[in-house]
């Protein structure tokens, strides 16, 4: 009898956890995307900054 | 034992998601969904598809929050009201605290995501609706005066507007019709409702207008509301927004409506009683789809060709 009440608390909580869990893994890959999106909307082509200086990054003489 | 004992969980109960999630009110969340996306539709202009799909969500969290803030609030007057007894709290499923964090920390979230979203102006309004839903309607005005649904009714009619401004970052005359439609409809759906259920609002106190004004004086209200309602939606046909469909749907549901009404408000009590409410409930039925066909047209008109039956 126990071990029962014990383990419908348990299902409870495990599924409660697990919605959880799924709205939560939903919001981040909502905010992937809307990030991704916002970016490509600046326009021009987006590159990453690697830590190494390219020469297109130095200013030119001149300007 | 009362109706509203029959609905009372245990005091070990252990709330399941889909009692949190109740606390939401899913079904208006699904009409808010319904109306915000056609006042983007609707829209002279468009938004990415992610963009689109995440401000809706955050327009329908924010509705539920606001909801959830409105269970909080209310859990006396639910516990009294059989429509209402079997909701989260006044059933003992969730804590009227954990309802409040729930209402407040989504609320915070679906404003600030919107406004990231789309824009500060969207976001802004969403936040001006939870705050006239949760606190001038549920804490001020539904307890205090017999106009609490006219007033209230704001609430539900700002989505389709909040919709139309995410897109364009403006209000216009169009997105203006779509609240006023929304906002003028809501009086005579509840008051009709209040015709035929009316010991729920008699019991828990609410001063509904069939309760402070009598019944005579609510049929006549809600015969005034529709012929007001029908002014707006007829006029929303020669804006952008509007187009031959949606001006036919108008005129047909609008014909109807207002049949319906003058048949309302020609009948008393006896006779009410002696059908069981039968045009009270009829009315009330006819409500939800007239809404649903008006903004079905506006989302028809949006997507159909323009030139064939799109626009004017």
């Amino acid at each position: 009898m126990f071990e029962n009440v014990t383990s419908d608390v348990h299902e409870k909580r495990s599924s409660r956890n697990f919605g959880t869990a799924i709205c939560l893994g939903a919001f981040i890959v909502l905010l992937f995307a809307l990030t991704a999106v916002k970016v490509q909307q600046l326009g021009g082509p987006q590159e990453g900054f690697d830590h190494v200086v390219r020469p297109q990054m130095l200013p030119v003489e001149g300007e | 034992m009362t109706d509203a004992s029959l609905h009372i969980a245990p005091r070990d109960y252990e709330p399941t998601f889909g009692d949190y999630f109740a606390l939401l009110k899913p079904r208006v969340m699904s009409l808010v969904v319904f109306t915000a996306l056609v006042g983007m539709l609707a829209a002279p202009a468009s938004l990415h598809w992610v963009e689109a799909f995440a401000a809706i969500l955050f327009i329908a969290v924010g509705a539920g929050a606001s909801g959830a803030l409105n269970m909080w609030w209310d859990a006396d007057i639910d516990a009294v009201m059989r429509r209402t007894a079997s909701r989260p709290i006044p059933s003992g499923r969730v804590s009227d605290e954990a309802a409040r964090n729930i209402g407040i920390a989504l609320s915070l979230l679906s404003v600030m995501m919107l406004g990231l979203t789309a824009n500060w102006l969207a976001g802004g309004l969403l936040a001006f609706t939870i705050f006239f839903y949760a606190v001038i309607y549920s804490m001020w005005l539904k307890r205090s005066t017999p106009q609490n649904i006219v007033i209230g009714g704001a609430a539900g009619a700002f989505p389709p507007m909040i919709g139309w401004v995410a897109v364009t970052g403006s209000v216009s005359i169009d997105a203006v019709l779509m609240f006023a439609i929304i906002f003028l409809w809501t009086p005579p759906h509840f008051w009709a409702l209040a015709l035929f259920m009316r010991a729920d609002y008699d019991d828990a106190g609410v001063p509904m207008l069939t309760v402070t004004h009598g019944r005579r004086a609510t049929r006549t209200h809600i015969l005034v509301y529709t012929v007001i309602v029908a002014v707006f939606a007829l006029a929303a046909a020669f804006t952008s927004m509007g187009g031959p469909v949606y001006l036919a749907v108008a005129v047909i549901a609008n014909a109807i409506w207002l049949r319906d009404a003058v048949r309302v408000w020609r009948r008393d009590e006896t006779d009410a009683e002696a059908d069981d409410f039968k045009v009270e409930k009829g009315f009330f039925k006819f409500s939800l789809l007239y809404l649903f066909l008006h903004f079905g047209a506006i989302w028809a008109e949006a997507v159909l060709p323009a030139g064939a039956w799109g626009g004017w």
